[in-house]
């Protein structure tokens, strides 16, 4: 990027660079410019591939690269160009066009290597630029097609693609820029298509995975059924005229193969913690559903549920799936859900969605009232070493439970009342206890929830209050309590208006509170002159 | 027989009556006038069924007669004549009733201006006109005498020989010279007499002229007259003059205050300050409870109708319609006064021991701390006056007899204040403003002395020899670091007191200031005390804890001589530095000022700065104190900001120093305060937010401290104190800990919560979970067995046993009770054994702290339990056998909590909900009529429409029989105008005829 100190330099330059491209496309005098500009391409990156990309895209739509052909086996460029020369006599246009393509080539020869290993900003730029190109090239080929009409530059993007998965670089926001494109049905299902061919069988390492996983994850699949024939969609490479364009329509079946070839590949990959969360993200939001025999996961997932944290949850996700669509039997998901509320889950970014997916397990009021108790109390116990933000969720969540099973309104409103029975008085509720329907947990009360009426948060305090009052008759809607962090606590909290500000009334003499001092008991602060 | 009489009596009367009656019933038929009535209902009684148009009629112009036909007379006549006579209107009365009424009012009247006891007087004597008692003044000096000095003019009649001889002279025979006519002689005789009355008055006249003027002339010559007579006086009275006529005079002539602004005592003052103080606290206490309080037993207002549940209006009422002066609902607060009237009485009647031990309880039961302060503060101040009046020894006597420790420390007191006494008053006697408030100051800085003393004689009692009053400050400082190393409560209370005694301080400095060269003198004995003190005490303690040999001796001279040298800074500090400033314009021109200044001259400078701007002085000043407010929160930062290892104490010095003076901005620019601290906190969570593993830096830690300083740290929600807490809480959940400086951060901040949290007794998670942490990292773990922490420490590896001691540190000299972290300890890095020692021994306290605090809550167990577990799996072997002994003491005071019995959550039952009662509804009964269905605005609307088209319609009738009226009065009086006239002309026809004939008689007879 530019840096304000050769910010002037590089303007100049990319000033002479656009004199010389107009110069270039206005005449074949100037023909050689194109050699200079190429030349410059170490020193002025961006501008030299923004000047080329203008250069080439005025040159693909004039034609001028465009070569009647008597031999047309050829696949490759290359080879025709070489072809062509030994078997025709040269003429000076042949040559002038043989000349240019030289130089296209060597562009895009730059521009993948550009898009390997260079700062970031220019990587983007040298992909926005290879793409559009590429699109170009779609329109106005270099030669005449067998398919009239239409025409996908394949042996561009494969490249392209390679580049992209490159095991090296987390390419997370080439990526992201190569998304822009699967917008285009044909670009989407070209890349679908090639992804089988570049997914090596053998294990890869973890950047090539994780930067496949991105690819997958970025790319959409439409839904069975959907889009096939739909109007509105426009075509990356289709030629400009509409009545021409004969592009085989949208391939659902061929899409979702490439997919199933490609998932299959990867499940057999070993795989790297942060990997195989990764994984466990895409296959569950986007793969899933494509899928010919999602049952074939249950090893995998299985196998992922043994693993705690994240990768566990997720994998439940997919149990939980598996249980629910395709018939999967598996009686210990609640088991394994309730050991995974620990007070480690506070400290992951899947919190949130733990308790969403809780809540989803959860939604049923056919579950016995023992399992659910014990999952009250356990979150419960967890709001005394929550953070604030957690709490608040917590208690929207026990509240519904509470809601949905009115037999568990003993837990806050008990019929008879009095001492806990048994031999300490201690609370029976058993924290320990893997088993939520031996931890006893009917036999107990909110009493946490009771002792977070006092909490300093002014926010949970009042929140807590509810075991007081009567239930409401719908459900708290915890989407909005499941986004906020304790960010948002603390500026709610200094927004929070006020008519009179309260002050202390007893003047401090020093650094000491008139009563009730404790930091200075404890620390000894000032030193005496 | 009497009945007989009676009955006879009634039987008259009762046929009286009928004959009336009967009287009046003889109606003549054709006079009535029946009503048609359409349809008859049965059982209506219908009053105007009849009616009696002849005598309705003869009633109206009756009516009209009297005032109508009034009117009309007068209508033109602006004068009026209000016959007042008694009686005259009243045509029942005779002639003679009347003059009996006017009689007794006449009586009356005389009587009633009477003074009953007076049988004497009942008319005044009158002389010439003039009451007797006027006379009797003597106001006029003019006596008869001067008129009638001789005999002849007495009477100022004729002399006796004229008149013998004009009267009775034998007439006009016996006299010789009969030249004048009798007729003469009478005229001359009246002449004569005429004569001589005139110059009788003349000369009177003169006489009078004269008396006036002599009396003016005198007037005018009377002050020189008494001049010269006190000229003479003066001398003798010189010689007269006493200090006891001075004192008599000065008592006499004294202004004498109104009842309204009388001169509060001091029983009252104090009064009127705990009372501020109670009020004060109790809204605290509301503010506390929040919305908590008031959802629980104030339900909504219903309104008196409601039948819902009726029985419990009343309450609500009393306690829902006291509203504060913020207008906060003040009812339960209300309620807590109450107790605390009544603890007071309780207080008051029990000994003063006891009193005490309730105020060493105190932190447990903050509702009433303050009270008994108050209360302890009242005794002492009767204590002391007791001892103003009465210096010896029958008061301490009094004393003894209530309470046996009191006993050494009031022999003291009652010394000191006879030294401080004398002291006092010859200061007042140079410094020119001898006021009350000085004495004040200096009585209740003696009271906090008392104050201090029974505890130490409690604690000491055994062991205190130190009876002599030489200077107690010094004994009292010894005995105080001797509490603090023998037992931890009394450290507590002492603090408490302490605290107590420090508002009086800067009061007391601020007198010292303005006395001169003798003030110094007194200064080594008018005590300079508690904040100096408090933390010399501090060294003292850690001192002693590191090098115990230092003897007594040694460290009572320690603290005179930092004392004194505090005592010079200052002092010199005042003189030194220029009486004012400006303010500063920027934080710059602020930092010139003080940056090369110590934190004692820090101090001076801003107070002076703040002073010599204050609010009152200027409007635009309210601004620059704005302004200097925010200056000093940067100046603040700045030094914390800087602060470096050597420094950081320094810094800290400049903050404690600068506490009182932000306080004092605070309160007179609340708004601002306000703001600017928030947006300071804004700002620092915003870099927190942006390194949220990195413990945020000193200068945030010590805008905690500084909020609980400002802000009522108690309240419920608080638009700074709760930010301040959010923001705490989230360093403690997320900041990364890995070294020294971050464990003592923590630990800071911990600290500050339990700050925050002791008046509320508020649960804050994170807090715990970080001293779980910390005791975590100490605890020796066994090599199989995993033990379970909360993120930000770790479970496992280097990180988690940061603080485990190795190496055999049983040699270690610490206290556990008086365990102070260093404020170095914020900044290193390294760990050392000393430091992990304190550290465990600073988070065993603190969780006995918060232990006390939350014990009331039902899950006090499990939130406590990971902690228990961890204490009770360390052995502790490395560490010296004191601490040892503390922690296992925490530990068992911790597993009392198991104990405690839980009882289930039950709501609370719902009163049954009475049948609603609901007002019967009426429906129109169809009445022939139809009706309109319509609101019922308009129903009313349209009633009162038709009723005023009514009334309309009966005034216009009145008005019209009123001109009907006057009409008719009009013809009358023309008729009779006109017969009158008529009858006139007729009779002068007649009598013109009459003449006439008689005429033609006349002429025909001739």
């Amino acid at each position: 990027m530019a840096v304000p100190g050769v910010c002037l330099p590089q303007k100049n330059t990319s000033r002479v660079l656009r004199q010389k491209a107009e110069e270039f496309l206005a005449s074949r005098k100037y023909a050689n410019n194109l050699v200079d500009i190429i030349g410059q391409w170490e020193e002025s990156n961006t501008s030299c591939i923004l000047t080329l990309e203008m250069i080439f895209i005025e040159v693909l739509k004039r034609g001028n690269m465009y070569q009647e052909q008597s031999i047309s086996l050829t696949i490759s460029g290359k080879f025709k160009y070489l072809i062509v020369r030994t078997k025709k006599e040269p003429s000076p246009e042949s040559r002038y066009i043989s000349w240019l393509r030289n130089c296209y080539e060597e562009v895009w020869g730059k521009l993948l290597q550009s898009i390997e290993g260079c700062r970031p900003a220019i990587q983007l730029q040298a992909l926005s630029t290879a793409l559009k190109l590429m699109a170009e090239e779609g329109k106005m080929p270099l030669e005449p097609t067998d398919n009239l009409g239409y025409y996908f530059p394949l042996h561009r993007l494969k490249p392209i693609l390679m580049k992209l998965l490159s095991p090296d670089n987390e390419n997370t926001n080439l990526i992201a820029r190569f998304q822009e494109i699967a917008a285009y049905p044909d670009a989407l299902y070209f890349t679908w298509k090639s992804l089988p061919a570049l997914t090596p069988k053998k294990q890869p390492n973890d950047t090539y995975i994780s930067n496949l996983l991105e690819l997958i994850d970025k790319m959409p699949l439409p839904k069975d059924g959907h889009g096939e024939k739909d109007e509105e969609w426009k075509l990356l490479c289709g030629p400009q005229q509409e009545e021409g364009n004969n592009f085989v329509s949208w391939d659902q079946f061929g899409t979702r193969k490439a997919l199933n070839k490609v998932w299959a590949c990867v499940m057999h990959w070993e795989l790297g913690v942060q990997v195989h969360k990764k994984l466990l993200v895409v296959l569950l939001e986007r793969v899933i559903h494509h899928l010919d025999k999602p049952i074939l996961l249950t090893d995998f997932l299985m196998d992922s549920l043994d693993i705690d944290g994240p990768i566990g949850m997720l994998a439940l996700q997919g149990v939980f799936l598996l249980v629910t669509k395709h018939n999967l039997d598996y009686p210990n998901i609640f088991t394994k859900l309730y050991s995974m509320f620990e007070p480690e889950i506070f400290h992951t970014k899947y919190k949130a969605r733990l308790f969403y997916l809780s809540d989803l397990f959860l939604s049923s009021t056919h579950l016995p009232e023992a399992l659910v108790a014990a999952f009250a109390k356990r979150l419960a116990r967890l709001t005394l070493v929550a953070p604030p933000e957690d709490i608040l969720i917590i208690l929207l969540f026990v509240g519904n439970l509470l809601l949905r099973h009115p037999g568990l309104k003993r837990m806050i409103d008990h019929p008879e009342g009095g001492e806990v029975k048994g031999s300490s008085g201690d609370d029976p509720f058993l924290m320990e206890e893997r088993d939520p329907l031996l931890s006893n947990a009917l036999m107990t009360s909110l009493w946490e929830i009771r002792a977070l009426q006092w909490h300093t948060m002014p926010g949970v305090a009042a929140a807590a209050r509810f075991i007081r009052d009567p239930l409401p008759s719908v459900e708290y809607d915890m989407a909005a309590a499941l986004e906020r962090t304790g960010g948002h606590i603390f500026e709610r909290e200094l927004k929070s208006k006020v008519k009179e500000i309260m002050l202390t009334f007893e003047r401090p003499t020093s650094m000491a509170l008139p009563k009730g001092e404790r930091l200075l008991q404890y620390w000894q602060l000032t030193t005496i002159h | 027989m009497v009945k007989v009489k009676n009955k006879k009596r009634n039987l008259a009367e009762t046929t009286a009556k009928k004959r009336d009656q009967s009287k009046k019933k003889s109606l003549n038929a054709f006079e009535v006038h029946i009503n048609k009535e359409k349809h008859k209902v049965l059982g209506r009684k219908n009053k105007a069924d009849r009616g009696l148009p002849g005598v309705a009629r003869a009633k109206a112009i009756n009516k009209r007669k009297n005032t109508l036909l009034h009117e009309y007379k007068v209508k033109d006549k602006s004068n009026t004549f209000v016959d007042r006579r008694i009686g005259e209107k009243n045509s029942s009365m005779t002639q003679e009733d009347k003059v009996m009424a006017r009689f007794a009012a006449e009586k009356m009247k005389a009587h009633k201006k009477k003074n009953i006891f007076n049988l004497n007087d009942e008319e005044l004597l009158t002389h010439r006109g003039q009451t007797l008692a006027e006379i009797e003044k003597y106001d006029d000096p003019r006596s008869d005498d001067d008129e009638y000095s001789d005999e002849e003019n007495k009477t100022g009649k004729l002399d006796k020989d004229f008149v013998s001889e004009a009267h009775f002279g034998g007439g006009l025979l016996s006299k010789s010279d009969s030249s004048m006519s009798r007729k003469d002689l009478i005229e001359q005789l009246i002449a004569e007499s005429k004569k001589r009355k005139a110059e009788k008055q003349k000369v009177r006249e003169q006489t009078l002229d004269l008396t006036d003027k002599l009396d003016s002339e005198w007037k005018d010559l009377l002050p020189i007259v008494n001049a010269s007579k006190k000229r003479v006086e003066e001398p003798y009275e010189k010689t007269k003059v006493d200090d006891y006529d001075i004192a008599l005079r000065e008592l006499k002539f004294e202004a004498r205050g109104t009842p309204s602004d009388r001169l509060k005592s001091e029983e009252e003052i104090a009064k009127e300050e705990k009372e501020k103080l109670e009020t004060l606290e109790a809204d605290r206490l509301a503010r506390m409870k929040g919305s908590a309080g008031n959802a629980d037993n104030a339900s909504k207002h219903k309104s008196a109708d409601d039948l819902d549940d009726g029985f419990v209006v009343e309450d609500i009422n009393e306690e829902a319609l006291t509203y504060g002066e913020d207008g906060v609902v003040n009812g339960i607060s209300k309620k807590k006064d109450d107790e605390n009237l009544e603890d007071n009485n309780e207080n008051k009647s029990v000994e003063e021991s006891e009193s005490r031990e309730s105020s060493e309880d105190e932190n447990t039961m903050p509702e009433d701390l303050i009270n008994d302060l108050a209360h302890v503060q009242t005794l002492e101040e009767k204590l002391k006056t007791d001892t103003e009046l009465v210096p010896n020894n029958g008061n301490q006597i009094q004393h003894k007899s209530k309470d046996p420790y009191d006993n050494i420390p009031v022999l003291k007191i009652s010394d000191d204040n006879e030294v401080t006494k004398a002291k006092v008053n010859k200061h007042q006697r140079i410094s020119d403003d001898a006021d009350l408030l000085k004495k004040n100051d200096n009585r209740a800085a003696t009271s906090t002395k008392i104050s201090k003393s029974p505890i130490t004689a409690e604690s000491s009692g055994n062991g205190v020899e130190d009876k002599s009053s030489e200077s107690d400050i010094e004994s009292e400082a010894e005995e105080n670091s001797d509490d603090n190393d023998s037992d931890e409560d009394n450290l507590s209370d002492l603090k408490m007191d302490e605290s107590s005694s420090e508002e009086d301080t800067p009061l007391l400095m601020k007198n010292v200031k303005f006395s001169t060269n003798v003030t110094q003198k007194v200064m080594p004995y008018s005590k300079p005390t508690s904040t100096p003190l408090k933390s010399i005490l501090k060294t003292v303690n850690n001192e002693s804890s590191k090098v115990e040999k230092l003897s007594a001796e040694e460290r009572t001279a320690l603290i005179i001589a930092d004392l004194l040298k505090r005592k010079e800074m200052m002092e010199k500090a005042r003189e030194e530095l220029p009486y004012t400033y400006a303010a500063p314009e920027s934080i710059e021109e602020l930092q010139k000022l003080l940056q090369h200044q110590n934190a004692d001259y820090q101090s001076v400078i801003v107070e002076r700065i703040i002073k010599c701007n204050h609010q009152s002085l200027a409007e635009s000043n309210k601004e620059k104190l704005a302004k200097l407010f925010a200056y000093l929160l940067q100046h603040v930062n700045e030094c914390m900001m800087n602060a470096e290892d050597r420094d950081i104490g320094n810094s800290f010095q400049i903050f404690d120093r600068l506490c009182p003076h932000l306080y004092d901005l605070t309160h007179a620019l609340p708004g601002n305060a306000k703001t600017c601290i928030q947006e300071i906190m804004k700002e620092k969570h915003d870099t927190f937010e942006l390194h949220q593993k990195k413990y945020p830096d000193l200068d945030t830690l010590i805008l905690f401290k500084l909020v609980s300083l400002l802000f009522p740290t108690s309240d419920y929600r608080h638009p700074v104190v709760t930010p301040a807490i959010v923001f705490m809480s989230q360093i403690l959940t997320r900041c990364r800990v890995r070294s020294r400086s971050d464990i003592s951060k923590g630990l800071f901040i911990c600290t500050l919560v339990l700050e925050y949290t002791l008046l509320s007794k508020r649960f804050s998670p994170s807090v715990i979970n970080f001293l779980r942490g910390v005791i975590h990292m100490s605890t020796p773990k066994p090599s199989v067995q995993v033990i379970k922490t909360i993120p930000p420490f770790k479970c496992i590896g280097e990180l988690s046993n940061l603080l485990v001691v190795d190496t055999d540190q049983t040699k270690i000299k610490i206290n556990p009770e008086s365990n102070l972290m260093l404020a170095t300890d914020l900044n290193e890095n390294e760990i050392d054994d000393n430091f992990r020692i304190r550290t465990f021994v600073t988070a065993v306290n603190l969780v006995s702290e918060f232990k006390t605090q939350l014990e009331e809550l039902d899950a006090a167990y499990p939130i406590f339990e990971p902690i228990i577990k961890l204490l009770s799996m360390n052995k502790m072997s490395n560490y010296p056998e004191n601490v040892k002994q503390r922690v296992r003491c925490i530990l068992k005071d911790l597993n009392t909590l198991k104990n405690k019995k839980l009882e289930y959550i039950t709501r609370e039952k719902k009163k049954p909900k009475a049948l609603r009662l609901y007002e019967p509804r009426i429906e129109t009964v169809y009445d022939g009529r139809r009706h309109k269905p319509m609101s019922k605005e308009k129903a009313e609307r349209e009633k009162l429409l038709h009723k005023y088209k009514r009334e309309v319609k009966g005034a216009i009738r009145e008005v019209r029989r009123d001109t009907a009226f006057l009409a008719k009065v009009q013809i009358k009086q023309q008729i009779k105008s006109d017969q009158d006239r008529k009858r006139k002309v007729k009779e002068i026809f007649g009598d013109a005829a009459l003449q006439q004939g008689e005429l033609n008689k006349i002429k025909r007879s001739k």
